[in-house]
């Protein structure tokens, strides 16, 4: 019997499965070299600016930026979990993990969007009235808003692709052990993860001896 | 819920507790080393976590430790071109 999940040109979904990792790797690639350019960009204005990116560290807000590491580390264990639990059949645990695992990402949205108020509160967006002297700071600033605003597009799409799982499954829930969409959707999230704990270190961090 | 599944579910979920467990660990080890002054250590400590974090998610998270060779492969080349990024982008400021 021929699975729904079966999509050309494969004749397997063993062979599907395998493709669709790889190219989600390949993906995962293009993903590292985009946010590596952003990030090259950063190290060489922080190697320049070095007093001034070290003040600038030290105005973001710490608790938020914690908080939502934190969230993260929980949301890709439990997104782990939840792949490995639609492998081996374990369709209803699977689907609360996917479950969980938006709701996750939806809070680290919401923190976000608090802890940008309350950036844009303190005027901490460069341009007329920026508040810290130092030159350099702003160019700090810049990168923080580009890189955060960036990383939330991407994690908007991962809740997005976690919430296709659930409605997908909903009905059939042995698509999700057919179709390599768990497998891909969780090395998607992980890697928005990854993403995240490198900007915390770069972003949160600094200056804050 | 039968034993199987009971069984099932503590053999997919043991490993990544495991994992989370030293990755926030090691998160809260990171925020801690930020407020110890270290000089230029700081950044080179707070790197060096994070990397290894980002080493646990892809190995165990991201099952890179059962993937095949050229999944394996595919997930190394964007690290090995981003190596030549930043050796390429601050050859000049490192050779002054």
């Amino acid at each position: 019997m021929t699975s729904e999940a079966l999509r050309e040109p494969w004749t397997d979904l063993g062979r599907q499965r395998e493709s669709a990792v790889f190219a989600m790797w390949l993906f995962i690639g293009t993903e590292i070299l985009f946010f590596g350019g952003i990030l090259a960009g950063y190290s060489v204005y922080r190697y320049l600016h070095t007093p001034a990116f070290l003040a600038a560290g030290a105005e973001t807000n710490i608790y938020y930026g914690s908080a939502n590491t934190a969230i993260l580390l929980i949301s890709s264990f439990v997104m782990s979990v939840g792949a490995r639990a639609a492998r081996e059949g374990l369709f209803r645990f699977a689907r609360i993990c996917f479950t969980m695992t938006a709701v996750l990402g939806m809070m680290f949205l919401t923190l976000k969007g608090f802890e940008y108020n309350d950036d844009l509160e303190k005027n901490l967006f460069p341009g007329p009235g920026f508040p810290l002297p130092e030159a350099g700071a702003s160019l700090f600033w810049a990168f923080y808003w580009v890189a955060t605003l960036i990383h939330a597009i991407h994690l908007t799409i991962g809740v997005g692709a976690v919430l296709r799982l659930q409605i997908l499954s909903r009905h059939h829930p042995q698509w999700l052990i057919d179709s390599p969409s768990a497998e891909v959707t969780s090395l998607y999230w992980h890697f928005v993860d990854c993403i995240w704990v490198l900007l915390y270190a770069l972003i949160y961090l600094p200056g804050r001896s | 819920m039968t034993k199987e599944e009971r069984d099932a579910l503590w053999r997919i979920t043991r490993t990544p507790l495991l994992v989370v467990c030293a990755l926030l660990l090691l998160f809260g080890a990171n925020l801690g080393l930020s407020f110890v002054a270290l000089g230029r250590f700081n950044l080179v400590l707070n790197l060096a976590i994070a990397a290894l974090m980002i080493g646990l998610i892809t190995v165990i998270f991201m099952e890179l430790d059962r993937a095949n060779g050229i999944q394996r492969f595919a997930a190394g080349i964007g690290v090995f071109w981003l190596f030549f990024l930043f050796f390429l982008g601050f050859v000049d400021y490192l050779s002054r």
